[in-house]
């Protein structure tokens, strides 16, 4: 999944976008509203997590715009201010969610994995496709019971695929929204990934869960 | 009731209508008793003339007996008597009852006298003694006093019943008039009770106004103007200070969070510490700035004067920001004479050192600072010009204002926004002013006086 994070104060971005790829996201930041707001309408970004004080434009105005411009991705606000009129404001013009700063890092990954689910029509941080769980949470996939080993990138792979399960996602989406900018798109890096996840994933089991759509790409689903 | 003006104003009306009720009816009393007997003793005058005139002409004296003399209860009466009290001829009305007016002092000139009638009335008494050539006689003509008498209690009745009409006709138009003027002050009490914390907005109504309590009204509403600008001002200041202490929090805050996910390289944690102590000093230098301003702010602040030379102060600020100079390359010089000066030399030094600062941050590698000092008869001017990235003309106003920070800065260095806004105050509170020249991308050039003379 990947997020776009706009904030001005460096160290806080720097680190928050190490905290996010460390937990399978990919990461585009932005560190003023100008930048902010051409990532938000140009980048194939599934979250955005947006400070409010930022130069040149400020947050609000960056919701207020691609709001206006029928941009529906879930923007979560990061607020310096607590008073009640800041955060009814932001959720006013279409922000799904508000933090005050500092803000709990959990709690920032918690309101992100909430505002994906919305996405779709997943209730719980456990995402089940037959007998498999993911565990968006924590990260753990099981099947029937088993518990499965997946690298940082497999998993985040796999997750991608489960928030749009039933969907057919194309090697295009794939590199955009977990690959980011690291990998050439005429590389079969996908090819090479989906390959390793099959191995863990569906090899030893008898129903297949990942499934190639030729000349369209992959879907997860279960029958 | 004497603590209310409403029972003020009655008492006073009150006393004034008294006195001059009191005056007027004992004029006119007087006035009217004068014009009354004054046409009785004409009257009698007359009556004594006609009486003389019949005597001189006639022995007998039966025209006299004539008119309304004749009638017993007329209030009319005369007798003629010789001076030693005989009886020559009366009147029959006195002659009914055989009374007898009393002849009183007999000389040559007229005397009225009052005394009781025979019908117990009030008579006004005239009486003259005559020689004539059949011998002195005395004449006297009498007439009731009764009527008028009564006239005069009537008017005397007629204004005990309009004193006090017309005082509760008064009464009643002061307690409305009053009333209606009172009330709006219980109207005031009652809006400024509205006015609390949370509705700070709320004023006096001055639309249809009194003209008197125009000017309490207006003159409220400007002080409630003043303080709700000085609330707003304070409660934005509280609300900017925390804002801008959330950001170094959230860093730490983040930092630790992150790097205690998982376990890490030693470097990752010395990073961390790193960014974690970077982050302290900011908050650290946030809350002595803040501190600072409030210092400033205080009523109780004043300045610690003293005698020192301002050259010497400026070389003292140059040294102390030499490691800031050096590591951006940067070429500082002072020029001015030596002047003493009395002011506040600490509050100075900051002042000073926090504009060498700004030229210095906000400055290119390799730029220049320059620091003058001059004076004329009544102050002297500090100039700190720099070569620096420059404050365009909507922002120059700005840069004083309490945390505000130009978006080109921002991205430059980390600061308050505090700095300005603090030696402000400083040349405020010296009687000074401040002024500054700037165009983006060639540099600025802050100039502040302060006065010789405090
Ligand atoms: N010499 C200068 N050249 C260009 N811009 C300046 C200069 N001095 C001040 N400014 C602008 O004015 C703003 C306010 O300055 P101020 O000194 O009040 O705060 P600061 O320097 O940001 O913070 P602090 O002084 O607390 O470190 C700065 O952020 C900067 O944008
Ligand atoms: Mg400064």
């Amino acid at each position: 999944m990947r997020v776009l994070l706009v904030e001005d104060e460096k160290d806080l971005a720097g680190i928050i976008k190490q905290g996010l790829e460390e937990h399978g996201y990919s990461v585009d930041m932005a560190h003023d509203g100008e930048e902010g707001l051409y990532m938000a309408e140009n980048y194939p970004v599934d979250v955005i997590v947006l400070d409010i004080m930022l130069p040149i434009m400020s947050g609000l105005d960056i919701l207020k715009t691609i709001r206006s411009n029928d941009i529906n991705t879930p923007v979560i606000m990061l607020t310096a201010k607590d008073t009640v009129r800041d955060k009814i404001g932001g959720l006013d013009i279409g922000a799904d969610d508000y933090l005050t700063k500092p803000f709990d890092f959990d709690e920032l990954l918690a309101r992100i994995r909430a505002l994906l689910r919305r996405g779709g029509d997943i209730k719980e941080s456990v995402i089940r496709i037959a007998d498999m769980e993911i565990d968006t949470a924590r990260h753990e996939v099981h099947r029937e019971g088993k518990h499965l080993s997946l690298s940082a990138k497999e998993y985040a792979l796999l997750e991608y695929l489960a928030y749009n399960k039933g969907h057919v996602v194309s090697r295009f989406d794939i590199t955009e929204h977990i690959y980011n900018e690291e990998f050439d798109l005429d590389s079969n890096v996908v090819d090479v990934y989906i390959n390793f996840l099959r191995k863990k994933v569906d090899k030893d089991f008898e129903q297949k869960l990942i499934h190639t759509v030729r000349g369209a790409g992959y879907i997860l689903k279960g029958e | 009731m004497f603590s209310s003006i409403k029972g003020k104003l009655i008492a006073w009306l009150f006393l004034i209508f008294s006195l001059l009720f009191a005056a007027v009816a004992i004029y006119l009393h007087h006035e009217i008793k004068e014009i009354i007997t004054g046409a009785v003793d004409d009257h009698l005058y007359k009556e004594v003339q006609l009486l003389k005139d019949l005597i001189d002409e006639d022995d007998e004296i039966s025209e006299a007996e004539r008119g309304e003399h004749s009638l017993p209860l007329s209030g009319h009466y005369y007798q003629l008597s010789s001076p030693d009290g005989k009886i020559i001829a009366r009147s029959p009305s006195l002659a009914i009852v055989d009374a007898t007016l009393p002849l009183g002092k007999v000389d040559g000139r007229p005397h009225f006298t009052e005394i009781t009638g025979p019908g117990k009335d009030r008579l006004r008494v005239l009486s003259q003694h005559f020689t004539t050539d059949k011998g002195a006689v005395v004449i006297q003509a009498a007439e009731t006093l009764e009527e008028p008498y009564e006239l005069i209690g009537e008017f005397r009745e007629t204004l005990f019943i309009l004193f006090p009409i017309s005082f509760i006709i008064s009464i009643a138009g002061i307690v409305i008039i009053t009333g209606s003027a009172l009330s709006r002050l219980d109207r005031f009490s009652e809006n400024v009770e509205q006015i609390t914390e949370k509705h700070l907005d709320r004023r006096l109504e001055e639309a249809g106004l009194e003209l008197e309590l125009l000017p309490l009204a207006t003159a409220f509403n400007d002080m409630m103007n003043r303080l709700e600008q000085s609330f707003k001002r304070q409660g934005q200041f509280l609300s900017d200070a925390s804002h801008d202490l959330r950001t170094p929090t959230s860093v730490i805050k983040s930092h630790c969070d992150i790097i205690l996910k998982k376990k890490r390289e030693p470097e990752a944690y010395i990073e961390a510490l790193q960014k974690i102590s970077m982050s302290s000093e900011r908050m650290a230098n946030i809350i002595s700035r803040i501190l600072e301003v409030a210092r400033l702010d205080n009523k109780g602040f004043c300045l610690a004067r003293s005698d020192f030379d301002v050259l010497a102060l400026l070389g003292d600020a140059v040294k102390m920001l030499e490691p800031k100079v050096k590591s951006k390359d940067i070429t500082i010089t002072v020029h001015g004479e030596s002047i003493s000066i009395s002011a506040d030399r600490e509050k100075v030094f900051e002042a000073v050192t926090d504009l060498i600062e700004n030229a210095i941050k906000y400055n290119k590698r390799g730029g220049a600072v320059n620091v003058a000092l001059k004076r004329n008869e009544k102050e002297l001017n500090i100039t700190v010009s720099d070569t620096g990235i420059g404050i365009a003309e909507n922002e120059q106003e700005k840069i004083f204002d309490r945390f505000y920070r130009t978006d080109t800065s921002r991205g430059i260095t980390e600061g308050t926004g505090l700095g300005l806004s603090i030696v402000k105050a400083i040349i405020d509170a010296h009687g000074g002013r401040i002024e500054l020249k700037s165009s983006p991308g060639e540099g600025s050039s802050f100039t502040f006086t302060l006065p010789l003379s405090s």
